[in-house]
C-alpha cells in the first residue's frame, strides 16, 4: 500500500500535465494527410491509403523501420547468439586440455 | 521441449490456416486492411507457436538459410527504391503505376519484400532467445 501512494501521485501528476497541455488532434498540422486521401489512388493505383502512405509516399520511413529490425536482430544476435555456445565450448575444450583448476574455476577468455 | 499431443495437433491443424492468412494479408495489403508489417508478423507468429510447442531441435531448421532471406530482401527492397531513380523519377519513387499488368506497382512488390524481412527478422529473433534458453549451462 505504501508504494501505491508515490505511483498514485505521479499518475496524478502526469493527469493534470496532460489535460494542462491541451492537445488538439482534431485540425491537421499540414496539407499533406489531404491531399495523400484525395490523391492517393490516382497516384498509386492502391485503393487502401495506409498502403499508399506506407510503401509509396512514406516509402523511405519503412526502409528506416526495416533497418530498426535488422538493428534488432543485431544487437539480439551479438549478445546471445551462436558466441555463446562458441565461448562455452572453448572453456570446456581448455578444462579438458589443462585438466582446470584445484578449485573447479573454468578459465575466462 | 515438447508439449502434450494436444497442443501438438491444435497445432498442426492451425499453423497452415495462419500461413496461407499470412499470405493473404500481405498479398492483399495495397486494397484490402493489412500489409507487409502484418502479415509478417503473422508469418513470425506462426514460426513462434511452432517453436514453443516443437521445439528448436526437432526441425531443419536452419539460421543461415533465415538470415540469408532476410538480407536479400532488404536489399531487393533498396533495389526497388534505386530503380525508381533510375527510370528517371525521384528515389523511392512508384514508377510502376498502371504499368505491367500493375495497378498499384510497385506497392505489391514492396509489401512482399517486407512481409518476409519483417518473418524472417522475428523468426530469427525468437530461434535466437530459444536457442539461448536450452543452452547447456
Amino acid at each position: 500500500m505504501k508504494r501505491m501512494v508515490p505511483a498514485l501521485i505521479l499518475t496524478g501528476i502526469w493527469a493534470v500535465f496532460l489535460v494542462g497541455l491541451q492537445l488538439e488532434y482534431a485540425t491537421p498540422v499540414s496539407d499533406v494527410a489531404a491531399y495523400y486521401i484525395s490523391h492517393s489512388v490516382e497516384d498509386t493505383g492502391a485503393v487502401n491509403v495506409v498502403a499508399a502512405i506506407l510503401a509509396d509516399y512514406r516509402l523511405y520511413d519503412t526502409i528506416g523501420e526495416a533497418t530498426v529490425l535488422f538493428t534488432a536482430i543485431l544487437g539480439v544476435t551479438l549478445i546471445l547468439g551462436r558466441n555463446h555456445h562458441r565461448t562455452e565450448q572453448k572453456i570446456k575444450q581448455l578444462d579438458k586440455l589443462y585438466g582446470g583448476s584445484p578449485d573447479g574455476d573454468v578459465y575466462h577468455l | 521441449m515438447e508439449m502434450s499431443i494436444i497442443c501438438r495437433t491444435t497445432t498442426g491443424f492451425l499453423a497452415p490456416l495462419l500461413l496461407v492468412f499470412g499470405t493473404y494479408v500481405i498479398l492483399a495489403g495495397y486494397f484490402s486492411p493489412g500489409g507487409g508489417f502484418q502479415g509478417g508478423i503473422i508469418l513470425g507468429s506462426v514460426v513462434l507457436l511452432l517453436f514453443t510447442v516443437f521445439g528448436t531441435r526437432e526441425g531443419k531448421f536452419s539460421e543461415n538459410v533465415a538470415s540469408l532471406i532476410e538480407d536479400i530482401s532488404g536489399l531487393l527492397l533498396i533495389a526497388v527504391g534505386v530503380l525508381g531513380y533510375l527510370a528517371g523519377n525521384a528515389l523511392f519513387s512508384n514508377f510502376l503505376v498502371g504499368k505491367m499488368g500493375l495497378t498499384a506497382g510497385t506497392i505489391p512488390v514492396i509489401n512482399v519484400l517486407i512481409g518476409l524481412k519483417v518473418g524472417v527478422a522475428f523468426t530469427v529473433l525468437f530461434y535466437t532467445f530459444f536457442k539461448y534458453l536450452e543452452r547447456v549451462p
